[in-house]
């Protein structure tokens, strides 16, 4: 069953992600990688991985999906006619890194032993692993935590300091 | 029975039932091709002007507000899975972490960055 | 989190409350209560320093199961912070009013760089020193763009924010091959981990990573290329803010991160940071010399002088260390002082601030011209300024500790820099003044600068408590 909806949603994935390099509509392209970091987070699922799949969702899917978004309204990519012109070059170069990540993956595939342990760090944990990172967020970790809190105030003081309307 | 049976079925039907839906209406509409039919539905409202350009700045300024709050969210996930064993104190430390950031949202509000110029 | 970590921390919550307060005050209090906001910020400061008073002589401890090390050392540089912010705060106040930017936002991301500033010293975990050198840069981006009509402040926000990101992006690279490498990202830990036979092979290129990180916001050559332009669009007391604080805490977190948990690697920072020193102060100095405008030659000098504190960290000795804590003090006094009497004297719209602009300032103004002329001697490294005695420890540690070429370089580059220091002088005092308008400072600024010149002085007589003091700090880093 769970190959099954491996397959279905690593499919749905694949399909997706080449749709992001095909379109020729940029807007269609992001789309499509929506579509593909939902199947992702799908994925994570299956793994047992929910906080993964959560922060999928929020913060690729949401917020780096808005940053696109961003750079597609700054840049004017429909007006961008002189763009093309270099695509011939950039596509042969893509071609290559692509092959180039392929066989580092495969390398590293034949190379893996399931029994090996993870590199750094605990396994991940027991029935409850979201919970088990809620109690470190706030035991270990809580002084970076409301350290956070400043930061994204810092942020929000950015956002209107630097894009308010006049005064 | 695995319990991801009842979820693929599921699954099947949606697909099944939407894939239906198109096919159907592909092969039994009349399809007839026509300028108004072929513009962008925009709500109903006829579209207007041209996609490229320059953007509003109101539109930056959501976009930011929102991932600045949608960072936020994501701490919020792993706090209410941990609350149970928390007690109190989990309760403290994320008040503390919400108190700045309303702080941060009054502040935008009052400011009138959440208004539409 | 027991109520005796609670009370370490008093001194950064006060500071974050007024930040707060400030930022609320902005859309929230009337007018009248707003000509207050700089009051609001020293005051905090103030209180800030009174709560750190307590905390000295109480030994070094740590907070959050070794999260933040309350010792001797970050003691002294959340003073200095403290110090730095509460100086730009006032040498701030009355440029802003005069450009239209005096607004609470402002005073408020000065407390919040203020704070990041102080995690980066605190910090014994690499998470906490990301958040907190990303709170001071997010900060600093947003204080060098604040002035929105200007378009050189523009310019300047983005260059800082596109380039710092991209830093950004390196250092978290390195933390997380660190990470790979140590299994962990406490201080100790890595340090542990390092110390085990032999040193884990992803170590290394994460050592690389994280010096290019730092490296930019010291300003260390070759990631230095922001500054020029960045210095000299920002508002003028951002510059001043942005040429003393963020670098002594980039250097304090750099200083942290090498001793504390990469001991192990000495024979490969020194020899890399030996070479980015050599860089930096040649570099740094050489584009000084053929600056016209003030504010771009300061940028210069601040790169210099980056390259000056470096040699410190190369020789890794306590005498080392001690002397780049000393020569922070005095070139916190003397820089802020330079700009102090630049933002003082550039005029409505920030503009004057070219060579010619300072023909014949001692006769228009002997009192500011005085103070600017020690300031310069002080960068220069004149004896009987304390400047002098910075650098006097400072080369005369990287000898004792073997680096004799080193000392050699930086004493030649001293000699460079005397040119372009004098230079200035030589208009102040050498030149008639094309219009002779008298210039006024502000009471606040002018109390600045007198303290500001007589510290110099005393520093370069009498240095030995100042040196005492810093040795006693760095007692805690180990």
């Amino acid at each position: 069953m769970e190959t099954l909806f491996f397959y279905l949603f690593g499919g749905i994935a694949l399909l997706a992600a080449m749709s992001v390099v095909a379109q020729k509509k940029i807007f269609y392209s992001a789309l499509s990688l929506i579509i593909c970091l939902g199947s992702i987070a799908v994925l994570f699922l299956a793994l047992e991985a929910p906080f993964i799949a959560a922060v999928q969702v929020i913060v690729y899917a949401g917020a780096v999906m808005v940053l696109f978004l961003f750079v597609i309204m700054l840049l004017d990519p429909f007006s961008a006619a002189a763009a093309r012109d270099k695509r011939k070059r950039l596509t042969f170069l893509a071609v290559a890194l692509g092959l180039v990540a392929l066989a580092v993956l495969f390398t590293l595939m034949r190379a893996h032993d399931p029994a090996t342990p993870p590199l750094a760090g605990e396994p991940p944990g027991g029935t409850d692993p979201v919970g088990r990172l809620g109690r470190l967020l706030f035991t270990r970790y809580l002084i970076p935590f409301e350290a956070t809190s400043i930061l994204i105030l810092v942020a929000i003081m950015g956002v209107v300091v630097l894009a308010r309307k006049r005064s | 029975m695995n319990p991801l049976i009842p979820l693929a079925v599921m699954a099947l039907l949606v697909a099944g039932i939407v894939a239906l839906f198109i096919l159907a209406s592909v092969f039994l509409g009349p399809g007839k091709r026509h300028p108004v039919k072929d513009t962008p539905f925009e709500c109903g409202i006829p579209s207007e002007g041209f996609a490229g350009g320059r953007m509003h700045i109101g539109y930056y300024i959501m976009a930011m507000l929102f991932v600045v709050f949608d960072v936020e969210l994501a701490f919020l996930f792993p706090w209410a899975a941990a609350l149970r064993g928390l007690g109190w104190f989990g309760f403290v430390a994320m008040f503390l972490f919400i108190a700045v950031i309303g702080a941060g949202f009054a502040y935008a509000w009052k400011m009138g960055a959440l208004e539409w110029e | 989190m027991n109520p005796d970590e609670l009370f370490l921390l008093v001194p950064q919550s006060i500071l974050l409350g007024a930040a707060v307060l400030l930022m609320l005050m902005e859309p929230f209090s009337r007018q009248a209560g707003r000509r207050r906001l700089r009051m609001v910020a020293v005051a905090a400061v103030a209180v800030a320093a009174y709560a750190l008073r307590l905390q000295w002589g109480l030994g070094p401890r740590s907070i959050g199961g070794g999260m933040i090390r309350v010792d001797g050392f970050s003691l002294f540089f959340q003073w200095l912070f403290l110090v730095i912010t509460g100086l730009s705060a006032v040498l701030a106040a009355d440029f802003n009013q005069r450009e239209g930017i005096d607004r609470g936002e402002y005073y408020a991301l000065l407390l919040t760089a203020c704070s990041g500033m102080s995690l980066m010293a605190m910090s014994a975990d690499l998470i906490l020193t990301f958040i907190g050198i990303e709170i001071l840069s997010l900060s600093t981006y947003i204080l060098a763009g604040f002035k929105r009509r200007d378009i050189a402040s523009g310019e300047s926000s983005l260059k800082y924010f596109l380039l710092g990101s991209f830093a950004t992006a390196i250092l978290l690279y390195g933390i997380a091959l660190v990470y790979g490498a140590a299994g962990s990202t406490q201080y100790q830990a890595i340090r542990a981990a390092a110390a085990a036979g032999e040193v884990p092979a992803l170590l290394l290129p994460g050592l690389g990573l994280l010096l290019v990180g730092l490296g930019f916001k010291i300003g260390l050559v070759p990631f230095h290329s922001w500054i020029p332009d960045v210095y000299q669009g920002a508002p003028s007391p951002v510059t001043a803010f942005m040429s003393v604080g963020p670098k002594a805490a980039a250097i304090a977190a750099l200083l942290r991160l090498l001793v504390e948990a990469l001991p192990g690697l000495a024979p490969d920072w020194t020899r890399l940071l030996w070479l980015m020193a050599v860089l930096t102060m040649t570099l740094g100095n050489a584009a000084a010399l053929v600056q016209s405008n003030v504010k771009r030659m300061l940028a210069y000098s601040a790169i210099a002088q980056a390259g000056y504190i470096l040699v410190g960290v190369v020789a890794n000795t306590r005498e080392g260390f001690t002397a780049i804590l000393f020569y922070l003090v005095v070139y916190t006094v003397m820089n802020l002082m330079a700009f102090g009497v630049v933002l003082s004297l550039s005029g409505p719209g920030d503009r004057r601030v070219h060579l010619e602009d300072y023909a014949g300032l001692a006769r228009r103004a002997p009192f500011v011209a005085a103070a600017l002329g020690v300031a310069l001697l002080a960068l220069a490294g004149i004896p009987l300024t304390g400047g002098f005695m910075g650098k006097f420890f400072l080369f005369g540690s990287a000898v004792k500790a073997g680096f004799v070429g080193l000392a050699v370089i930086a004493v030649l580059n001293s000699v460079l820099s005397v040119y372009y220091y004098f230079r200035l002088l030589v208009y102040m005092y050498m030149k008639d003044a094309p219009q002779g308008g008298a210039e006024s400072i502000s009471r606040p600024v002018g109390a600045i600068l007198a303290i500001g010149v007589f510290l110099i002085l005393w520093l370069g007589v009498g240095p030995d408590r100042f040196l005492a003091l810093a040795g006693h700090s760095i007692l805690g880093l180990k």
